[in-house]
């Protein structure tokens, strides 16, 4: 019984630690954004964590507007209700799925990239390096990487909420009895600004969470290449579960109840 | 700077790994110009030593007093300000990886100086052809040898002209013939730019080659800290 609380003791006591280095890393990347870092390395870093997210955010929000259209398309159709189908797949698309689609992807591609570079650095000696030349490595490696984030999620989202509405409407037009005009007119009736500017302001938050979760995996990997794998693998992991919890509440509070 | 300046002062420094004791109530003055080795087997503290030095790590108990300044209250810019003094050469040389060989020399320049982009590759040219790899600007880490990582790494180490660099097993991992090129470099350079010096090593022979005074470290105490010729002749558990 003495095990078993000196077990549980230790398991609290470690939880609280982490939370305790991860706030402060938080509070440590706050404090670095004011001293504004180089502009090419901002830059360096949205090409490698945006850009370079491009093919994949396209094909899977193309794909999901697809079937989303497709799945839509044949129950609303039976309820004489098919002239609705691209004002819900463009609603849809803007407010949730894009946003989402486009936040997981990168957390797959883009939070395991950073939490694989930055652990390879910690575990290759190369933070301590920064840290004897006299560099802040929150400031040269974590904040260029979270306004690049910050930066580009929204850009892949608008591009995903366009890709993701085509889809549809080549299944609309090509593949159901919905119709192209009737889809596109059913997108001017329904949807609006709104609904695409909340799912973008969304994205900001989401691409913070994956730069900030992937840094801080990177930076606590324990030693060798088993811990930067490990380390990958939680950032990924929590940067999705962070995602799809905190979309629950800026849903909430940006559509309302 | 006097020439009996104490650069490094360690006042009974204790540091712990868990129930580990890795440093014990660590005494040690280094004045301006030693140069010095630290010696001991595996674990006995040789490197956390150096890291306590660079502030990578804090100790437990006990006071580092660093160009007379007490570090132990250091805010991260204070110890910024005390780091563009000194350097380190990592065992396995810590070159970043992203970087070519010119950059990785320019690091510390670009970040802590005033000088001109310039001035700066003037100062690269200089430290890479000090440690003979003059042509070796644009080759990134992963295409050069362990040999020549750890020539690149000493190039950075000097780039900002420090006044105190300390060594972490330069020479680990090194044939003897690059370990006796190794040698000459470190105590060449270190003669010509009269910097104070602690290196942490293995081999006696080096620490015997570069440095005239040797520190023995064991069971996390220091044991032995004398001039070399008297530790040669000496007997030490």
């Amino acid at each position: 019984m003495t095990e078993f609380f000196a077990w549980l003791g230790r398991r609290v006591i470690s939880g609280l630690a982490a939370i305790g280095r991860f706030v402060g890393m938080i509070v440590d990347t706050g404090r670095c954004l004011w001293a504004v870092p180089r502009p090419g390395h901002v830059t360096a870093q949205m090409a490698h964590l945006g850009a370079d997210s491009l093919p994949i955010v396209a094909l899977t929000s193309f794909f999901t507007g697809m079937v989303m259209t497709l799945q839509m398309a044949s129950k609303l159709m039976e309820y004489g209700a098919g002239a609705s189908v691209g004002g819900i797949v463009a609603v849809g698309m803007g407010r949730e799925l894009a946003p989402v689609l486009t936040g997981v992807v990168c957390a797959g591609r883009v939070g395991a990239a950073i939490a694989a570079e930055i652990g390879t650095m910690k575990v290759t000696e190369q933070i301590d390096a920064l840290i004897v030349l006299a560099t802040n490595p929150i400031r040269y490696l974590v904040v260029p990487r979270l306004l690049a984030c910050m930066l580009m999620l929204p850009v892949l989202t608008v591009m995903a909420d366009f890709i993701g509405v085509s889809g549809g409407y080549v299944v609309a037009a090509y593949l159901s009895e919905v119709g192209g005009d009737s889809y596109l007119q059913s997108i001017d009736m329904f949807a609006g600004m709104k609904d695409m500017i909340g799912g973008l302001a969304k994205t900001v938050f989401f691409g913070a969470i994956i730069a900030v979760v992937g840094s801080y995996m990177g930076l606590n990997a324990p030693n060798g290449a088993e811990g930067v794998g490990r380390a990958t693998t939680r950032a990924v992991v929590a940067a999705m579960v962070l995602i799809f919890f905190s979309n629950f509440f800026l849903s909430w509070i940006i559509y309302g109840g | 700077m006097a020439a009996d300046e104490v650069i490094l002062e360690f006042s009974g420094v204790s540091l712990s790994f868990g129930s580990r004791v890795v440093l014990d109530q660590v005494d040690l003055i280094v004045r301006r110009g030693d140069m010095a080795s630290v010696i001991g087997g595996s674990g006995s503290g040789k490197s956390t030593m150096l890291r306590l030095i660079m502030g990578l790590l804090r100790p437990d108990a006990g006071q580092i007093r660093i160009f007379g300044q007490d570090v132990g209250g250091l805010n991260e810019r204070q110890w910024n300000k005390l780091r563009r003094n000194m350097a380190m050469v990592f065992q396995y040389s810590a070159l970043f990886d992203f970087m070519n060989v010119a950059d990785n020399v320019a690091f510390g320049l670009r970040q802590n100086s005033d000088l001109s982009e310039w001035e700066i590759r003037q100062r690269v040219d200089e430290c890479l052809m000090a440690v003979g790899l003059s042509d070796a600007h644009n080759l990134y880490p992963s295409q050069l040898s362990g040999g020549m990582q750890k020539r690149v790494g000493l190039a950075r180490a000097i780039a900002p002209r420090p006044h105190f660099i300390v060594y972490d097993e330069p020479t680990s991992g090194l044939d003897p013939v690059m370990t006796e090129t190794i040698d000459d470099l470190i105590f060449r350079l270190n003669h010509q730019m009269k910097v104070t010096t602690l290196m942490v090593t293995h081999d006696l022979v080096s620490a015997y080659n570069i440095t005239d005074r040797i520190i023995m470290l064991h069971g996390g105490r220091i044991v032995a800290d004398e001039p070399d010729d008297t530790f040669r002749q000496s007997l030490v558990p």
